[in-house]
């Protein structure tokens, strides 16, 4: 969810809560502070009338009565809301009546007095509607107003946030982070920088020493070829000479080939290949197979294409192509002449299978080094290259063997 | 024609030197930025092969320079494979073609005449040996007095032992000169043998004999029997 959508949330649940809350509190309040005064008015009217037996005065009130008490029984003051039946509206209005027992003149009295609610009861419901109203009317524009700063506050925030989402390690270019003069996004900015800085160091320090290692090998590699092959360009040659300079130029190729796939199953693993750009699978997939249609085709082997609904991701071209020529060639490579080999897509998944005798060893295959018994001279590093794409970025390798077919199939 | 061969390494640089010469070729070498540029600064060279993994990284200075020295000179840059950075950046600062170590001195030799034919117009349009006719422009092969048909892959190879006549070329430098870096995916010749073959059932038919010789296991050459 996204940050100012939850702080939306919860500010409108907090300003509900607040806003039932403080209703309530203010209508209870309210009322407690009428009651008060109305029980207070009460008393009053009893000292009123107190004063009125005092002087033997008539009652007028026809609300109040005054009894005369036989026994002496001193009670407290009590309230009580009642309903006095009103004869102008016809109806049962609200009254608050108070039963007090007062000494008169060496008599005891129980007085009783009555006075209307209804007013103070519209009064009430006017004072908490408006407050209620303004306390809405407040919370609203605070809320808009939050809403503004906040999304104010965190702008730097995202801002950056969407700096380092584009960032590529390969740019070489640190990313620009805005200050702001809120300390943790500050903080956040150094620690990001920082952190930014040491992955071009490494990333820079691991392709020098990659790119230098390669060299390194590939210049006495190239000297022990060209020298071989100055070798055997000798006439009258013996045969075993021969065939012992075809040995070491197959080695020494053999070890020119290893170097550059571990060379590309660090470079893989570092996560140098950074650059994305959306591939349509389907036409690509296609498209390596066809590259090497006439690499098949001298070995008789017949394609056959079954190519789905096209679909697309967002992934790195190059990487993409190695995967698949290694694929590709894997199939080519264990395919017998003759022999057809079936490429497919569906929905979102490439397959290819060749023509096997027995099932491979799953969990041995996709490992490095290991290889056909039969083909001592592969460097077992294909699958493994294969597999260490696949795993990078997620996707489903699996091997199945049936119908006597070698089948691999990548799920993206 | 004059070449310079940039190269750090000194038993590389020989070789390269040495087989170049023996291709008729003027040739003078350089192991580092500073005497390339000095030797740039004196000389004209129609062809510059420029190692970019120069150690102190001044491979690419040096290829700027001579661009900016003259225009026209061709240049063939020799990387370590996965230097993807260096060979773009080489081909973007106007390098002609490039080859990755390690490379063999035929496809070398081709490349050199490639860059040649196309860009300086000197010397013979044809390739011949013995009683083949090649004009790498059309690519029209005449055997005897007959025209050649042949594929495209034929023709490939056919030109390739023109360029280096009666030299042993491997399998797997025949390979390699016909699928470049593809030939890394395979690891046996039958593709190989697939178009020789046809190649010298053709030269047989139109000439009687055939110009290709096996030479053991290794491979083959070119020569009049």
């Amino acid at each position: 969810m996204k940050l100012l959508t939850l702080t939306a949330r919860y500010n409108s649940i907090t300003i509900l809560v607040a806003l039932v809350f403080s209703g309530v509190a203010l209508f209870f309040t309210m009322r407690f502070l009428v009651l008060d005064e109305l029980d207070e008015q009460l008393q009053a009217k009893v000292q009123h009338l107190e004063k009125s037996i005092a002087k033997d005065a008539q009652n007028q009130d026809f609300f109040s009565t005054i009894q005369l008490l036989e026994n002496q029984n001193f009670e407290k003051d009590i309230f009580k809301d009642t309903l006095i039946f009103d004869e102008v509206q016809q109806e049962y209005e609200d009254y608050r009546k108070i039963t007090a027992t007062r000494l008169i003149d060496g008599n005891t009295f129980k007085i009783t007095t009555v006075t209307s609610r209804l007013e103070w009861e519209e009064f009430i419901v006017i004072i908490s509607f408006t407050c209620f109203a303004c306390l809405i009317f407040l919370q609203v524009i605070l809320f808009f107003v939050n809403q503004k700063l906040n999304k104010k506050i965190w702008n730097p925030f995202f801002k950056n946030l969407e700096t380092v989402q584009g960032f590529s390690i390969q740019n070489k270019q640190m990313p620009v982070l805005i200050k702001s003069n809120i300390k943790e996004f500050d903080e956040m900015n150094t620690v990001l920088l920082n952190m930014f800085s040491k992955l071009n160091r490494d990333y820079t320090i691991l392709k020098e020493f990659t790119e230098n290692a390669s060299h390194e090998i590939q210049t006495p590699l190239a000297i022990i070829l060209v020298g071989l092959d100055e070798l055997a360009q000798a006439k009258n040659l013996e045969s075993h000479t021969a065939e012992r300079l075809q040995v070491l130029q197959r080695t020494a190729k053999r070890i020119s080939k290893l170097n550059t796939n571990l060379l590309l199953l660090a470079k893989i693993e570092h996560e140098h290949f950074q650059l994305e750009n959306k591939v349509e699978i389907t036409s690509l997939w296609a498209h390596q197979v066809n590259n090497m249609e006439e690499l098949f085709l001298s070995k008789n082997i017949t394609i056959k294409q079954k190519i789905g609904t096209a679909f697309s991701i967002n992934i790195n071209q190059d990487l993409v192509e190695i995967m698949m020529s290694n694929l590709i060639s894997n199939a080519y490579k264990y395919s017998k002449k003759n022999s057809i080999i079936y490429v497919t897509t569906h929905l979102n998944a490439i397959r290819i299978s060749n023509e096997g005798y027995k099932p491979l060893n799953v969990n041995q295959i996709f490992l490095r080094f290991v290889k056909d018994p039969e083909n001592q001279n592969a460097n077992g590093l294909g699958l493994a290259i294969v597999h260490e794409i696949c795993t990078l970025h997620k996707w489903q390798i699996t091997y199945a063997f049936k119908n006597n077919q070698h089948i691999f199939t990548v799920a993206f | 024609m004059k070449l310079l061969v940039v190269e750090d390494e000194q038993d590389l640089r020989n070789e390269i030197s040495t087989f170049l010469i023996s291709q008729k070729y003027q040739c003078d070498t350089a192991f580092n930025f500073f005497e390339g540029e000095d030797k740039i600064a004196l000389y004209e060279y129609e062809l510059v092969i420029l190692d970019i993994g120069l150690p102190d990284g001044s491979g690419l200075d040096l290829l700027k320079m001579l661009k900016t020295k003259n225009q026209k000179t061709l240049i063939i840059i020799l990387s370590a494979k996965n230097s993807m950075d260096d060979k773009l950046a080489g081909l973007d600062l106007g390098a002609d073609d490039y080859l990755t170590k390690p490379f063999n001195m035929a496809e070398l030799n081709a490349r050199i005449y490639a860059l040649i034919r196309r860009n300086l117009h000197q010397g013979e349009a044809f390739l011949t040996f013995g009683e083949i006719q090649l004009n790498p422009k059309s690519h029209e092969v005449h055997a005897g007095k007959i025209k050649l048909e042949l594929t495209n892959r034929e023709y490939q190879l056919l030109e390739y032992f023109m360029i280096n006549p009666k030299r042993m070329l491997s399998k797997q430098d025949l390979t390699e000169h016909l699928l470049g870096e593809g030939a890394d995916l395979i690891d046996n010749f039958d593709f190989l043998y697939v178009h020789l073959k046809n190649l010298r059932k053709k030269l047989k038919l139109a000439m009687g004999i055939d110009y290709i010789q096996t030479i053991y296991g290794l491979g083959y050459k070119l020569q009049i029997p």
